[in-house]
Parts: structure tokens; C-alpha cells; sequence
């Protein structure tokens, strides 16, 4: 990159800075404020999974060679439902892999549901159904409706954009304290599924998560699911997430594996795989 | 076969391959792999155990406490991994032959613990040349023997810090050649060898002791302290020391060599220096009276055949105990070549040593220095070149081998090194010799008393050992400053109580 973009960042990061802390900013944190719960979340042991996908492609002169896979595994690394798909097709645009993906892990879901006393999903349900159709989102729902979702980073405004925040609301909470708590649950609708949005610090000084909650939840049923998650979390994140983002991941040396054994390897390409 | 120890994986190469192990492997474990035509052994190297919860990325304390749990109970979380070293077909090992199969193994190729049979045949092979050392560091149940044969042709050097073994080791070789009625002579300059106890007879403890009459001018003037650039008194002395004063025996000898010299001191122009040199000589004949014996016989007869020669330099000067080594040396090897000519039918008196004799010198850097020339240092130097002709072997043991003369060192063809950590020493060694590799010498650091590496020709393969400790050695260990002074302070305060009790009037009765 220039070095003049960070001597430029260096002389103007007062006034940008200023921009997203404007007065409103303190306005929002000391709204954030009342409605966060301070709660020091007590290890509950329990059996935690994780479900997560992934997915990658990779092109070779018109063909796509693509997998997608998904699981769910324990913390203590049980897999409890596994699944997959690989093909070469004519096209496999991101956005079809994307959606086949959810639509795994869903099935996972189901498959692993009441084989842990807690089940969680990597990401926000709401911001990864959004761009679905209606009847395909409202079948995914239905076969999450036990599990949590778990996300590290929101864009969420549902609570601070009529405020007229700037940042996503996981920010502001990021911002009142450090010490461990959660929000007060804010209902929603989804699908037509009531759904119940917290923000949490499973411990002191551990970045604030996002989840999302299908069922009712009261502050009491809050506590206790902080609870489980704080069991075999690792840095204020559930560790069966971490192992089922490792578990299924698919690397390009993955796919270029994948490649070599139908004989593609040596043909010429766009290599646009895209994970690391 | 044995366990299943685990896969070989990644990049293997002929020499050096990579596995991932069902358990922790430790550094110097041997494994076998089967590939290629046969058997093949191989040993760990290197070895590491990573996780995966508690990788790189851990950020800080909590979270380490926190990934500490969770691994503990992820059964796949740990990985083992080992670095093998290729050291050769099994088959061929035990005949000392390291052939490596010329094609790498396949990734995939199970790895196994090497069994107890296989390592035996390789360390400690049967054959009475092969005198039991220890053990293998890391495989305790396997024995350490080395080639005895090896030891007298080639020679051997015990090189290590000051307190890790080496007068152990060379105990120990001396209790196994007496087992097998060998001949060997050591130069005790420390006297840790007099307490040797070998059992039955096998041990002839001498003092070491010089026969004046037998030396020459020079060497006189050396054990007899005259300094070397006084050139005056050397002149004396060498007037002095007559063939007909050489003749004289006893105190005779001393007389006459005084006399001698007061002699030459009748002219003007050595006058001070006789008187000098006269003062000299009765100072050595009083100061070394146990050392200067002139009515010695030859001290080659004083050495016995078929035991351990333990010869006690302790009273000797430097300089003195460089003579008399330098002397045996000497003698010994002009003796065993006419014990080989004879043998050929060519020798035209008695040889004493009709058989090999095996000669150890403590303290290496001091009598075979690298930056000076001494006489031991000249006849070790010929007897390493000649030796196995003749069948003398050499035994150098020093604490400071960066000091020893490198050429020597160079002949050296088996070395056992315990822990050195100076660099310089290091260096010195893999330099003087091709036997220890880089890794090896890397592996000195992490030894403690009485480990060795062991390599060269007395033993088929480099090898890791653990030296047996000789029981019956008493001296050498280090000694213990508090418990003996609280030892003395206790009897010291027992006479004390003793003398003051004396005071007391009898019929007195303390309350
Ligand atoms: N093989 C062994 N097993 C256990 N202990 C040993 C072994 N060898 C030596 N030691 C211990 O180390 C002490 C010193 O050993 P030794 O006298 O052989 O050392 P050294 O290397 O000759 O030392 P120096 O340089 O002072 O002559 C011994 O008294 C003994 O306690
Ligand atoms: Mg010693």
C-alpha cells in the first residue's frame, strides 16, 4: 500500500474518529448501559456442540469442481452428524454454495439435535436467511428451533439504529464496560418465530458475542445458557465452535486434493479458490 | 513385532523422515521400519508434541487456562510427533556396515519400538571382545558392550567436564580388561584410582618413581628443577653427570654426582653455577627422596603382565610426572616391538610384555598439550601411530580438550564424551574427529553424570549409554564440606564436654 494512506489515517483519525463518537455515540453507550445485566456466568458442565460448513471451488476451464460440508461436533471432538456434498457442474455460483450450505447445516442440526444439551451454530440465523426465499428460510427455521447461533461480529442496528447509531449495536455494548454480563433480550420476529436477540460477555474482559436464542427466554433462561456456554469456552467463545470451523473447513490444498484425484490438477485455470 | 509405534508422514527423505506417533517419543529412542530389502533401525532425534487447543494462537493467560481443559478431555487434540534419524539396515549394523536403503520409505510406513533382540545384537553383540559398558540411555533393558579389540588397536579418548565419569569409565574398562586377564597401565595424577577394588589380585598399585641414573642430562635437570635458560648450570650439570657417576648406585650416586660438580666448579668461570647446581641437587635428593630413587631397577620390571598398573603420579611435580610418563611410554612401545619382532622370530632378547597392553593418561591436556612440545606428548604421539602395530593402546582422558594436541585427538579412533557444554571443546572434538557428528555434539549440553555418547570404532553405531557406576571407587566423588564439618564440630564438642567433665570436682553434683 502507499505510505501516504497511513500518514493521511495518522493526521485525520481525530476527526474521523469523532465522526462515530459524536454526541449521539454517548448517548447510545449510556443507553447500552442501562439495559446490560452485569452476571459473572458460572461454568455449568454439559455436553456442548458446534455445527458449522464450509465450502470452496474451484474453476477449471467452464468447470466448477465444488464441496461443501458441514458437522457438528462435541468440545470434547464427538462428531455427532456429518455431511456432505462434492460435484463438478457447469456453474456453482458463491451464492448457491452459500445458501446449500446453511441448508446443511440445518439438516445437521436436526440430525444432532437432543444428542447435546446444547447446540450452536456459527453466525446470526436472521443475517444469513435474508437474502432466502420465504419458504426455503421458514423449513431452515424449523429445523434450528433448538439450537443457539453464535456470532463474533454483528451488523446488527435492531436496537440502536432507531437512535441513529452508526455501528452495529454489538459495538456499543463492546463499549460500556468490560466486565461479564449480558443485554436484556430483545424479541423479534422471524419467519414468524418469535426470536430473541442477546448480546453476552461470557467473562471480564472477553469480547462481547451476539446470539441468537428461537425460543422464549427470560432473563433466568439467559443465565442458564450463559452458563453451558461458559463451560469449555475458551477466551469467551465456545470451543465446539472453534473445533467445527477446524473439523470442516476446506482449504485450497483440500480442493486441489480433491482435483488430483479426478485428474484435473494439471489442467489450466482460474484458480479462484477462496479460502486459505 | 512389536508395538505399533506410529505413521511415518509429510516430505521422507533416505536419511531423515518424519512420524506422528500414537505416544510422547523421547530423544535417542531406536525404532524399526520395514522398507526397502529388510529391516531398518532408526533412531528419534527430534521430538515434539503440539496441540490443538493450546496452538500459537492463545493470546493470554485465561486462555490457555481455559484451552488447558478443554484439550485435556479432546482425545484428538494432542499430536507426538518424532524425527527419525536413518541410521542403516539392521542386518548390516550388526557388522557394523551403516547401509541405507537408497530409496526413501513411503509416507504411510508404520514405525515400531525396536524389540530388545534387535538392539542387542547391534549394542552389546556376544563375542568375549565385547566388555558389557551399561546401558542404552533411553532403552535401559538393552546392554552397552564395546570392542575391546578396538579400544587397544585404535586407541580411545574420555572426554568431558571435570565430575561427569570419566575416571568412572575408565575404572570400568580396567575392571572388565582384569576380568578377561588383559594388561593395562594407568597414570593416576590424581590418585583416583587407588582405591580400586578389583577382588582378587588383579591390581599392582606402584608409586611412580625415576631412576636419576637412567635419565639424561637434560631431563635431570628438569626433575631436579634447574631452570631451563640457566644455561650455566646446565653446562655444570651436563660435565657433572658422567658416565662413571651413572654407574654408581644408591647414595652413592647422589654423592658422586655432588661431588662432580663441585668439581667443575674449580674453574673461575662456572664457579657460582656449581655451587648453585650443588644446592639443587641436595634439595631434590632431600625433597624428592621418594620420588629420585637412584637404586631403582628398571622400572618396567615393577609393571606386571596380566593386571591392572595403577602408577601414582600424585607426588610428582608436573614436570616430573611428564618424565615418567614419557619414560614408560617409551619403554613400553620399544618393548612391544620387540615382543612383535620376536614373535617373527627376529628379536634378540626377552621381551616383558608378550601380549598387548592397553596405557591410559589422565589429565590428556596436560601432558599432550596442544601449544607445547613435551616428551609424553612426543611418544603419545608416536605410540598412536605405531600402536596398533604393536599393540599399544592409549587411553586419553581430559577434562579440557580444547588443550589436547589435535593430531593425537585425530588418532583417537573411538571417543566416548560425556557432558561438555564450552563450545570451544566442542568445536576441538569435531574437528580432531569425523566419528561425532554435529548433532551429536549438539546433544552434549542435555548429559548428565555418567551419560555418554559413545562412538568411533569400539561400537557399531554411535550410541547414547548410560555408564555403569564402579561401586568400589571411593574417591573422586565430590567432597562433602558440611556434613563433614558438623561431623568434626560434633566431635569436637564431644572432647570438649570430655575435658571440661575433667574440671569438675569429683562428689560435685550439677543441677
Ligand atoms: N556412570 C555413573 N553413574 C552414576 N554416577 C556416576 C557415574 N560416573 C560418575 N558418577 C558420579 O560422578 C562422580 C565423579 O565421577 P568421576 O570421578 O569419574 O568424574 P571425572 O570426570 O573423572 O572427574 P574429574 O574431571 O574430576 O576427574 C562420581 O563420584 C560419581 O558419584
Ligand atoms: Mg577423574
Amino acid at each position: 500500500m502507499l505510505k501516504e494512506v497511513f500518514l493521511g489515517a495518522l493526521r485525520n483519525k481525530d476527526v474521523k474518529i469523532s465522526k462515530i463518537k459524536d454526541s449521539n455515540f454517548h448517548k447510545i453507550l449510556a443507553e447500552a448501559s442501562s439495559r446490560w445485566i452485569s452476571y459473572e456466568s458460572v461454568p455449568e458442565i454439559c455436553e456442548s456442540a458446534g455445527i458449522d460448513s464450509s465450502w470452496n471451488r474451484r474453476a477449471f476451464q467452464g468447470l466448477q469442481l465444488y464441496v461443501i460440508d458441514a458437522v457438528a461436533v462435541t468440545s470434547t471432538n464427538k462428531i455427532l452428524a456429518l455431511e456432505w456434498e462434492e460435484d463438478i457442474a457447469g456453474s456453482a455460483r458463491s451464492e448457491l454454495l452459500e445458501s446449500r450450505a446453511m441448508v446443511m447445516e440445518a439438516s445437521v442440526a436436526q440430525k444432532a439435535a437432543g444428542k447435546a444439551d446444547n447446540i450452536c451454530l456459527d453466525g446470526s440465523l436472521v443475517s444469513r436467511l435474508t437474502k432466502s426465499k420465504p419458504e426455503a428460510a421458514s423449513e431452515i427455521v424449523k429445523k434450528c428451533t433448538s439450537c443457539i447461533f453464535i456470532s463474533k461480529t454483528s451488523e446488527s442496528r435492531l436496537q440502536f439504529g432507531p437512535m441513529g447509531s452508526k455501528a452495529g449495536d454489538i459495538y456499543y455494548y463492546g463499549h460500556t464496560s468490560k466486565e461479564a454480563g449480558f443485554s436484556i433480550p430483545v424479541e423479534t420476529q422471524f419467519c414468524h418465530a418469535p426470536l430473541f436477540e442477546v448480546y453476552a460477555r461470557l467473562r471480564d474482559h472477553t469480547p462481547v458475542i451476539r446470539i441468537e436464542i428461537m425460543s422464549n427466554a427470560t432473563e433466568q433462561e439467559v443465565k442458564s445458557t450463559l452458563n453451558k456456554l461458559r463451560y469449555h469456552s475458551v477466551g469467551g467463545y465456545p470451543y465446539c465452535l472453534k473445533l467445527a470451523h477446524n473439523t470442516c473447513k476446506i482449504t485450497n490444498e483440500d480442493i486441489d486434493r480433491l482435483a488430483s484425484i479426478y485428474g484435473l490438477q494439471n489442467e489450466q485455470g482460474a484458480r479462484d479458490a477462496l479460502n486459505e | 513385532m512389536s508395538e505399533e509405534l506410529g505413521i511415518l508422514i509429510g516430505v521422507t527423505k533416505p536419511d531423515q523422515v518424519t512420524f506422528e506417533s500414537r505416544r510422547p517419543v523421547s530423544i535417542g529412542e531406536y525404532v524399526i521400519l520395514n522398507y526397502g530389502i529388510d529391516k531398518v533401525l532408526g533412531l528419534v532425534e527430534k521430538s515434539s508434541i503440539s496441540s490443538d487447543a493450546l496452538g500459537s494462537s492463545i493470546r493470554n493467560y485465561e486462555e490457555a487456562f481455559e484451552s488447558k481443559h478443554v484439550a485435556a478431555e479432546n482425545r484428538r487434540d494432542k499430536s507426538y510427533k518424532g524425527y527419525i534419524r536413518i541410521l542403516g539396515y539392521v542386518a548390516e549394523l550388526k557388522k557394523c556396515k551403516a547401509i541405507l536403503p537408497a530409496l526413501p520409505p513411503e509416507p504411510g510406513t508404520e514405525v515400531y519400538e525396536a524389540s530388545v533382540k534387535d538392539l542387542d545384537a547391534i549394542f552389546a553383540p556376544s563375542g568375549q571382545q565385547w566388555v558389557m559398558i551399561g546401558t542404552l540411555l533411553r532403552n535401559t533393558g538393552v546392554g552397552a558392550r564395546v570392542d575391546i579389540n578396538k579400544v587397544v588397536s585404535r586407541h580411545l579418548a574420555v572426554l568431558a567436564m571435570t565430575g561427569m565419569g570419566k575416571s568412572n569409565l575408565v575404572s570400568l574398562l580396567a575392571k572388565e580388561i582384569a576380568r578377561i586377564s588383559g594388561t593395562m597401565v594407568i597414570f593416576d595424577y590424581h590418585d583416583d584410582y587407588s582405591t580400586l577394588d578389583m577382588g582378587s589380585n588383579n591390581i599392582n598399585l606402584l608409586d611412580g618413581r625415576i631412576n636419576p641414573r637412567l635419565l639424561s642430562a637434560d631431563k635431570l635437570a628438569e626433575v631436579i628443577e634447574i631452570q631451563e635458560n640457566a644455561s650455566n648450570q646446565m653446562h655444570v650439570l651436563r660435565l657433572a653427570f658422567t658416565e662413571d657417576v651413572k654407574q654408581r648406585k644408591g647414595e652413592d650416586f647422589w654423592d658422586a654426582l655432588i661431588h662432580a660438580a663441585s668439581e667443575v666448579g674449580a674453574d673461575k668461570l662456572y664457579r657460582e653455577a656449581a655451587a648453585k647446581v650443588v644446592d639443587k641437587i641436595d634439595d631434590a635428593r632431600r625433597k624428592f627422596h621418594t620420588i629420585l630413587d637412584p637404586s631403582m631397577t628398571d622400572p618396567l620390571a615393577l609393571l606386571k603382565n596380566y593386571k591392572i598398573n595403577i602408577i601414582n603420579l600424585v607426588e610428582l611435580t608436573e614436570r616430573q610426572a611428564n618424565i615418567a610418563v614419557s619414560f614408560y611410554l617409551e619403554e613400553l612401545l620399544d618393548d612391544r616391538k620387540k615382543a612383535t619382532r620376536q614373535n617373527k622370530g627376529a628379536a634378540k632378547s626377552q621381551p616383558r610384555f608378550p601380549a598387548p597392553i592397553l596405557v591410559a593418561i589422565e589429565e590428556a591436556h596436560v601432558f599432550i598439550p596442544k601449544d607445547e612440545d613435551t616428551d609424553t606428548k612426543y611418544f603419545a604421539s608416536k605410540v598412536a601411530r605405531e600402536g596398533r602395530k604393536f599393540g599399544l593402546g592409549l587411553v586419553i582422558v581430559s577434562q579440557r580438550p580444547r588443550g589436547i594436541d589435535a593430531n593425537i585427538l585425530s588418532q583417537m579412533g573411538s571417543l566416548a564424551v560425556m557432558r561438555m557444554i564450552q563450545q570451544d571443546d566442542q568445536m576441538h572434538i569435531s574437528a580432531a574427529s569425523e566419528a561425532l557428528s554435529r548433532d551429536l555434539i549438539d546433544q552434549l549440553t542435555s548429559l548428565n553424570p555418567g551419560e555418554a555418547i559413545f562412538a568411533g570404532q569400539w561400537v557399531n553405531l554411535p550410541t547414547f549409554v548410560k555408564v555403569d557406576e564402579v561401586k568400589e571407587r571411593k574417591i573422586g566423588g565430590d567432597q562433602k564440606a558440611v556434613e563433614q564439618w558438623s561431623q568434626l564440630a560434633a566431635l569436637k564438642q564431644q572432647a570438649a564436654k570430655e575435658s571440661s567433665e575433667s574440671y569438675i570436682p569429683s562428689g560435685y553434683i550439677q543441677d
